[in-house]
């Protein structure tokens, strides 16, 4: 295993010792490199950690550096966490092959790896200052980056070089439950204090001798290319260095970001729109409601007979719900920096697809692999957008640096209008649904349709492809009625989309918890109740409903002026309910109160958790009651946040309260499941407040500042 | 055109137009990043800074028509400061944290402005977009800073 660059930079300035195999450092480097791919730790006994996943505000950072310090028995103070590189098989997910980050997933399939790196790089410590000290092994404890025994004392640091010149064993003994102290505790994240002094460095931030600031201009109707373009009076403007052509528009290269934004203004440019969208969002919508009309479906799942059972229903419910294209809008724009030294091309940015993000630059500039090196920062936030499968806003600083033919190191950066308007959004769609009840108000027949756009942004696999993309999360998976039928059908549009927050779960959860509020309503029965009778198949989900339930005080009834919604879900492996408690009227309210009980296995960090409940929710809340791109001739209209409206402080919930159910001994999803449930509870709540049936979203309408 | 601007208690020359924003100036000119672009046109609040402890919307004020003393996130200090900064640590506000320095830089000069209540914490706070949506714990972090300021200064 040869050093890549940073390795040697870090090496160069903190004389990094174990976890780094350097020549005549370490003697038998460990068959799969596990304590050099995942920590190190130098001179002074600073431990650094390498998260292989993206750190985009959920806290993952914190969490990977805490389970390798419990097994290490590391001095939390004294833990500080840095982006792998890029770089396979070494950072690859377990489960998805690629190094990425998505779906929840990254404590759970890091758990084994990081707890087996600190256990590892631990016991060679200890042999260490066995083998120094004349003593036994088992003589040698460890304690908050100590090593000691009854007659010595040391830290991390002082065997920091002893130890890596060991052989790695190939077995050690992991803690147990009872033996931690950092895991399921009070544990402060290790980026909190940067991050409030605004000492933390985001791709925004990024800075390199010499840098240009470029910014692009793009087509306004969504996936329009350049005819052709004047650039002379922007050329003219001050402060530009350079204007050039990119596949996706006309780039400005300038002194500042202002320069270059002000100089884009000046650009005359002819778009070629015969590949461009041409609708508006309520075309769109309309043309997928027609396609389930006209075309057939590209997925169907029947279980059972659910036409004969509506033939014997007593009452048919229905509903149908349209949820609108989505805008990330991350409170950092997207950017990225870099340049090409020495033939090798450094980026630096919040990646979340590392693989395919480092693909995409080599392809561009023509380089091997190993000559592209991608600087991982936090992210100010994604919510799904830094994952595109298309590495599109990589690519474009890629086609950047080429045009300019690498002659400075070069800073692209999207406005907030070019990050709302272009496209790469939640994808519309169009959820119909119908159900059948007995005479007791039962659920005894489903149907299913929905219609949009899978982000997979391709054609299906193979004939009746169950696509996750769309489906995961309905109401047919979720709910038990042995005669149901899902259909999907995924009409064409020109808009790219793109994972948002839990994926579809945002619309097929909320659809699903709004519509079972309806049956219940319609059978005269409790919500919570009838979902208990739905929910035969998911203790996990009656066992949060129970507690969401209890701890709202379900039972009893709420102050004067309350009204209550519920509404449960899974996903990313986890289970969550909320009780939401509102005031006021239907237009004009507040939310008191939300209780919430979640079932992430095991919490590793409870704070965390529930900052992840908290601000999932209002993430939720603020795409369901008010987010929403709107069209007009395939161009978005929305491109700032006086007309793209997100939640403000005074419209989150009041209060929140969290209860943790370990229901499983290891992680699951916590990052995104927060965010779905919410909109429905709220929604559930107000229409027993008389709002109107909701059928579209966003529930409020936009209010134009 | 060159322009001096008293920054974090030191003059610093600014050479761009008048009317380059200084939240640019800041960002781009002078490698103060602390201060975060995010809309460009004062309706979010990550480029708050202090004009003579007044928090203002530094992509909305022309380098030209800076007439007094700015402070960045980068340059705070004293007694209200300190509270805030603890107050959001305390209370482990941050997730993405993009959005942090100007909510800390609007909690700053609110609290700084006198007693704080409900209604000015609101009308105030408001103004700071946070997409993680820690507001909960904003909201807590402006509450117990404030708190702890008030108790200091009638002690």
């Amino acid at each position: 295993m040869t050093l890549d660059r940073r390795g040697f930079l870090v090496l160069a300035s903190t004389g990094l010792l174990l976890g780094v195999a350097g020549k005549g450092l370490s003697t038998a480097p460990e068959p799969d490199g596990l304590v050099q791919r995942f920590l190190a730790i130098d001179w002074e006994g600073t431990v650094t950690v390498f998260a292989k996943h993206l750190d985009m505000g959920q806290g993952i950072w914190s969490g990977l550096a805490s389970i390798v310090a419990e097994e290490l028995d590391a001095d939390w103070g004294r833990v500080r966490v840095v982006g792998a590189p890029a770089r396979l098989p070494d950072y690859a997910h377990n489960a998805f092959h690629e190094q990425t980050t998505g779906g929840s997933t990254s404590t759970a399939q890091s758990w084994d790896e990081l707890r087996r790196a600190g256990a590892t790089a631990r016991a060679m410590l200890v042999r260490a200052a066995a083998q120094a000290w004349h003593v036994p092994e088992a003589a040698v404890g460890t304690r908050r980056g100590e090593l000691f025994t009854d007659n010595h004392t040391a830290g991390y640091g002082d065997f920091a070089a002893a130890a890596a010149r060991l052989p790695v064993p190939a077995d050690v003994t992991l803690k147990s439950r009872a033996e931690w102290r950092l895991l399921g505790g009070a544990l402060p994240r290790t980026d909190t204090a940067a991050k409030t002094r605004g000492a933390t460095v985001y791709g925004i931030d990024g800075m390199w001798p010499d840098m240009r600031h470029a910014i692009i201009a793009r087509c306004p109707q969504i996936g329009g290319k350049v005819r052709s373009y004047d650039a002379s009076a922007a050329r003219a403007m001050p402060g530009v260095d350079m204007v050039v052509e990119v596949p996706s528009g006309i780039a400005v290269i300038a002194r500042t970001t202002w320069h270059a934004i002000r100089a884009r203004e000046a650009l005359r440019i002819e778009w070629d729109t015969h590949a461009a969208e041409t609708r508006s969002d309520t075309e769109i919508a309309a043309d997928f409601t027609r396609a389930m009309a006209e075309t057939a479906p590209a997925y169907t799942d029947t279980r059972g007979a659910p036409e004969a059972a509506f033939a014997c229903a007593h009452r048919v419910v229905e509903a149908e719900f349209r949820f609108p294209y989505l805008a990330h809008a991350s409170m950092e724009p997207l950017s990225i920096s870099g340049r090409m030294v020495g033939g090798v091309c450094e980026v630096r940015a919040g990646f979340q697809s590392q693989t395919r993000n480092q693909q995409a630059i080599a392809d561009i500039l023509g380089l091997p692999l190993d000559r592209v090196a991608l600087d991982t920062v936090p992210a100010g936030g994604s919510f799904g957008r830094r994952a595109s499968f298309d590495s599109d806003w990589v690519a474009e600083f890629a086609h950047v640096l080429k045009a300019t033919r690498w002659r400075w190191p070069i800073k692209l950066t999207r406005t907030r209008e070019d990050d709302v308007t272009g496209g790469y959004y939640r994808p519309l769609m169009i959820h119909a649904m119908r159900a059948g009840l007995d005479r007791e108000g039962r659920l005894i027949a489903l149907d299913q349709r929905m219609s949009g756009q899978s982000v997979t942004l391709k054609a299906p696999e193979k004939p009746n492809w169950r696509d996750w993309t769309v489906m995961e999360g309905v109401f047919h998976e979720l709910y038990a009625c042995s005669n149901s039928r899902l259909r999907w059908w995924g009409p064409p549009a020109r808009v790219p989309v793109l994972t948002f927050r839990s994926i579809s779960n945002n619309h097929t959860g909320i659809a699903k918890e709004i519509f079972v509020d309806r049956l219940a309503r319609a059978a005269g029965a409790d919500p919570v109740a009838y979902r208990l009778a739905l929910l035969g198949e998911e203790p996990r989900q009656v066992a949060v409903l129970r507690l969401a339930a209890e701890k709202a005080g379900w039972n009893t009834p709420p102050r004067p002026g309350i009204t209550r919604g519920v509404a449960v879900h899974r996903s990313e492996g986890s289970f969550i309910a909320q009780v939401a408690e509102l005031s006021g009227a239907h237009d004009d309210f507040c939310i008191e109160r939300i209780v919430t009980a979640l079932d992430c296995g095991l919490a590793l960090n409870p704070d965390t958790v529930r900052a992840q409940v908290e601000g999932g929710t209002g993430f939720g809340l603020s795409a369901g009651l008010y987010g929403r791109v709107t069209l007009e001739g395939g161009a978005a209209q929305d491109g700032n946040f006086d007309t793209y409206r997100v939640l403000r402080l005074n419209e989150m919930p009041r209060v929140m309260e969290t209860h943790l159910i370990e229901g499983a001994d290891r992680p699951s999803g916590v990052g995104e499941p927060g965010s779905v449930p919410g909109t429905a509870a709220v929604v559930n709540a107000l229409e027993r407040m008389g709002l109107p049936q909701v059928t579209q979203f966003p529930v409020f309408a936009m209010s134009r500042i | 055109m060159a322009f001096t601007v008293l920054i974090n208690g030191q003059p610093r020359v600014l050479d761009c137009e008048p009317d380059m924003p200084l939240l640019w100036g800041l960002r781009d000119l002078l490698g103060l990043t602390g201060t975060k672009y995010s809309c460009g046109k004062g309706l979010c609040g990550a480029c708050t800074v202090h004009l003579d402890g007044a928090a203002v919307r530094s992509c909305s004020v022309p380098v030209s028509e800076v007439k007094g003393a700015i402070t960045t996130i980068e340059g705070i200090a004293g007694p209200v400061a300190e509270r805030v900064l603890a107050a959001w640590d305390a209370h482990q506000v941050a997730q993405c944290g993009y959005c942090q320095p100007g909510q800390v830089m609007a909690a700053i000069a609110l609290i700084a402005a006198g007693p704080v209540d409900d209604a000015a914490l609101e009308a105030t706070m408001n103004g700071n977009l946070c997409r993680c949506a820690t507001y909960m714990r904003i909201r807590a972090a402006v509450r117990d800073a404030a708190q702890t300021f008030a108790q200091t200064v009638s002690a």
